[in-house]
This record gives C-alpha cells, structure tokens and sequence, in this order.
C-alpha cells in the first residue's frame, strides 16, 4: 500500500515540478508537509480511489498520510 | 457504370433503374422503419414519401427496453400500410417531385445525450429547407456518413435524391477503407461528425483531388480539424453546418462564423442567459411549450453581427465552483504532436465537487508518461489550473453516442 501511495504523491509532486518524496511517513501532513493544495488534495483523491477503491475524503478532512493509511486498510 | 447506391460493405450496387424497379416491388410500407440494411431503410423510407405515409425512425440496433422508453412496443414495429393502388414511377423525376411534394411526414429521435429522447417530426417544409437543387449538383457523388434513421442522414439523402446523385454509403466502415472508397468512387461531398473526420486523417495519405466540399456537424466547430483537413485536402470547401434533430439544419458558416440568413432573421434570437433561441415556426414538429425553443448552446454575437458558438451549457463542469468548457481543453490537448482523439469529463470528486479527467488516444509512436508531461506542459501556458485535467487515461478508443458523437457523461 505504502508504495502506491508513494507512486501517486511523487505523480501529484512531479505535475508540479516538485522533487519526489523518499518514502511515506505516517506523520506526513498533505497540505503542509507535501505542499497539497485543494486542486492537489482532489487529485490525490480520485487516484488514490481508482486504485484502492476507497474515498478517503468522503465522510470528512483528511489530512495526516496516517489517516489515510487507517481508511484504506 | 454510374450506381445510384454503393455500398462496398454489403456488396450493394444499385443503379437508378434497378433502384426504381426496387420502388416498385414494394407492397407495404414500415410504421416503424428499422431496417438493418441502410438500402433498405432508404428504400423504405422513399416508399414512405412517395405514398405520402408517416414513418418513423429508428435506429436498427435498439433493444427492446430502449425501444420501450421511445413508446414503442415490440409489436408495434411489425405494424405496415398496404398499398392497394400502386404509384407508377416512370422515371427518377417522378420520385423527385413526390419528395418535394411536401406531402409525406417522417419521425425521428433525439439521441438523448441532453435529456429523456423526443421525437420530432418533419416534412420537407423543415428538411427541405436548405436542400440545394440546381444543375451545378447534378454531378454531386455524397459519401454518407451518417446513420440512415438520424436527422443529418435524412438530409443528405434528401439532397443526394433531388440532384439524381450517386450516393456512396461509408457509415460504419473502417478508416482505412473509406479514404480508399472515397477515392475510388471520386466522392465530390461529405457531410460528416468531426470524429468521423478525425478518425479518417492518419489514413488520408494522398490528395483526395475530386472532392470539392467537406461538411462538419453535430459537434461544436473544431478549428484545429478544418485546417488539417484544408491542408490534406485542399481542393475541399468546408462548411460547417448548426444543426439538430429538433431544428434540421439552420445555420452554416465557412468557419467558426455563421451569418444568419435575412429571412431567419426574426426567426432566431439569443437569450438573456446568450442561449440560443429558435421560433417554432423554423422548427420540426414536437412538444414544445413556448414559441420559442430554447436550445441551451451559449453563443455570442460579434460587432459585425456574426453568431459565434460558444459551448453547449449542459457540457460545463464544475471544478469547485470554476466552470469549465471541455470543448475548450479538449481543443487545446488535440494541438499537442501525437495525441488522436481525446475526451475531457467531469469524475465526482469529494474534495472540488468534479475533478477533470481525460481519456487520450494517442499515436502509437509515443508512450504515455512522455505524452502526459507534454499535455500538461502545453495546458500549463495556455489555462488557468482549474482547467487543466489531473486524472489521464490513455486507450485505443474515445466511446462514441450512436450519433457518433463523444459520450460525456
């Protein structure tokens, strides 16, 4: 899970022009340590469900990689 | 030998007087005209117009539950007028003057991409309209492009029929093989979608020097795709051509202009909203609850009085809060080197509401991750962020209405 979720931030990174993550840390913030913007946030979403299946900002804010992690299981 | 009716598919190759001895052989005509041999529709359908009988439309391949949601059953379409008292047909001018008559109705269907489907009916006081009928036509070879059941279909057999033209059915073949029948049957017109005309440009190689006017209708105007056809095929006019089930054709322009006609003048105006609005009068026959019929498609009138379309306003996505025209993205990823085909949506998105996602065709000599870069690279200079689509998928195939245009939904 961890490295597809990797795969899709360091895409998100890359479509902006920023340098690619080393590895996922749970702690990571989207918005203040990946620099994730609502247009980002809302990318991150719709891949992260065409490859898990799973919205991980239906029922509400997310914002640490370790809530998303506890969404998908 | 000059063939009324081609069609290399089927192997049908019909001349004018075998075409008329067909006419004459009939001895019912279809309520419901579904044929699944296009010669046969329209021999049905001549039938129809020259018996001055109503028909309807429909298109060969409805199953029985779409059917059911037009308020037909499957008995109903077995139902037939007789003909006790046969027409005599001498000659071609014979079906020429029953057609122009004006005394026959035929019912179509919208292809439901904005709504519930309606049916519509019309005569040749509404599909006639802009039928052209002089002796600079009579040499006219169409290649039909459309589905025989559709609006666009009708007129151009329309057109085809009162100019005693060849017609040289193309709807359905392969891409290769139509730019090879187009050339070997010296077609002169073709009225077509512009994704049929972007399916057939890797396969135009050479001039294709006997034709002489190009139509495009049934999709927003697409200027990257008139001047790579006017560069392949530069003998060609093109004309664009505005029009629907419920309309017939009303508009034309040689480019993203179209000039209304003095005599449609009072017949046509633009909303508060700069929605276009079409009179009743100028209308096919259907449900419609005012004198005008609001056609939801956004224009814009220049200092010079030209009509410009702007986007079809059911077609806007929301990408939290901003609206997006797809057509304008769209427009934009055709121009990048190696894309084919692309389609521009709007995916639920919890976050902004939609997120635009995009499916690309691309030439097989590129890869993906390099076209997704270039794609981007390309929207980055020329649109606000919001516009641009994040979600790529990259197929064999952009999925087509059985219209033959993009599905969007």
């Amino acid at each position: 899970m961890e490295e597809r979720l990797l795969i899709i931030i360091n895409e998100i990174r890359n479509d902006k022009g920023e340098e690619h993550v080393a590895e996922i840390k749970p702690e990571l913030s989207l918005r203040k340590d990946l620099g994730f913007d609502s247009m980002d946030l809302a990318t991150f979403t719709a891949r992260v469900d065409e490859e898990f299946g799973v919205d991980v900002f239906e029922t509400g804010i997310v914002d640490l990689l370790s809530d998303v992690m506890e969404k998908l299981g | 030998m000059e063939y009324f009716w081609q069609d290399e598919q089927r192997n049908i190759l019909k001349s004018r007087e075998e075409f008329i001895e067909d006419l004459r052989k009939i001895q019912s005509i279809n309520l419901y005209n579904c044929e699944q041999n296009p010669y046969d529709m329209m021999l049905q359908l001549v039938a129809s117009m020259l018996y001055g009988k109503e028909t309807y439309l429909l298109d060969d391949n409805f199953s029985a539950s779409e059917l059911l949601s037009l308020g037909i059953s499957a008995t109903d379409t077995s139902k037939v007028y007789y003909i006790d008292n046969p027409v005599r047909i001498k000659n071609f001018s014979d079906i020429v003057s029953a057609i122009q008559s004006n005394n026959w109705r035929v019912w179509l269907f919208t292809s439901g991409t904005t709504g519930l489907p309606k049916k519509v009916c019309h005569g040749y006081g509404s599909l006639g309209r802009n039928v052209r009928y002089n002796e600079r036509h009579n040499k006219d070879v169409w290649a039909f492009a459309y589905k025989m059941s559709h609006m666009a279909g009708v007129q151009v057999l329309l057109q085809a029929l009162v100019n005693n033209n060849t017609i040289v059915y193309i709807f359905e073949d392969s891409p290769q093989n139509v730019v090879k029948i187009i050339k070997r049957a010296a077609c002169t017109n073709i009225s077509a979608t512009p994704t049929f005309y972007r399916n057939l440009l890797p396969f135009i190689s050479e001039d294709l020097p006997a034709v002489k006017h190009i139509t495009l209708g049934g999709e927003k105007y697409d200027e990257n795709l008139c001047n790579k056809l006017h560069q392949l095929i530069p003998g060609a006019k093109i004309h664009n051509i505005y029009a629907s089930t419920e309309t017939g054709s009303i508009l034309a322009s040689h480019g993203n202009k179209f000039s209304i006609l003095p005599e449609y003048k009072q017949w046509i105006k633009i909303s508060p909203d700069n929605e276009l609005c079409i009179h009743k009068s100028l209308l096919g026959d259907f449900s419609c609850a005012d004198d005008w019929y609001n056609t939801h498609d956004l224009v814009e009138i220049d200092e010079n009085g030209f009509l410009r379309f702007l986007s079809r306003k059911s077609d806007l996505i929301n990408v939290g809060g901003y609206k997006v025209n797809p057509l304008e993205v769209e427009n934009l990823i055709q121009q990048v080197d190696g894309v084919e085909d692309c389609l521009v949506k709007g995916k639920k998105n919890s976050v902004l509401g939609s997120v635009l996602e995009v499916d690309v065709v691309v030439n097989s000599r590129y890869d993906a991750k390099t076209m997704k870069t270039n794609i981007m690279d390309r929207l980055k200079k020329e649109l606000q962020p919001f516009k641009i689509p994040r979600i790529y998928h990259f197929v064999e195939t952009i999925e087509k209405t059985r219209s033959g245009k993009k599905v969007r939904k």
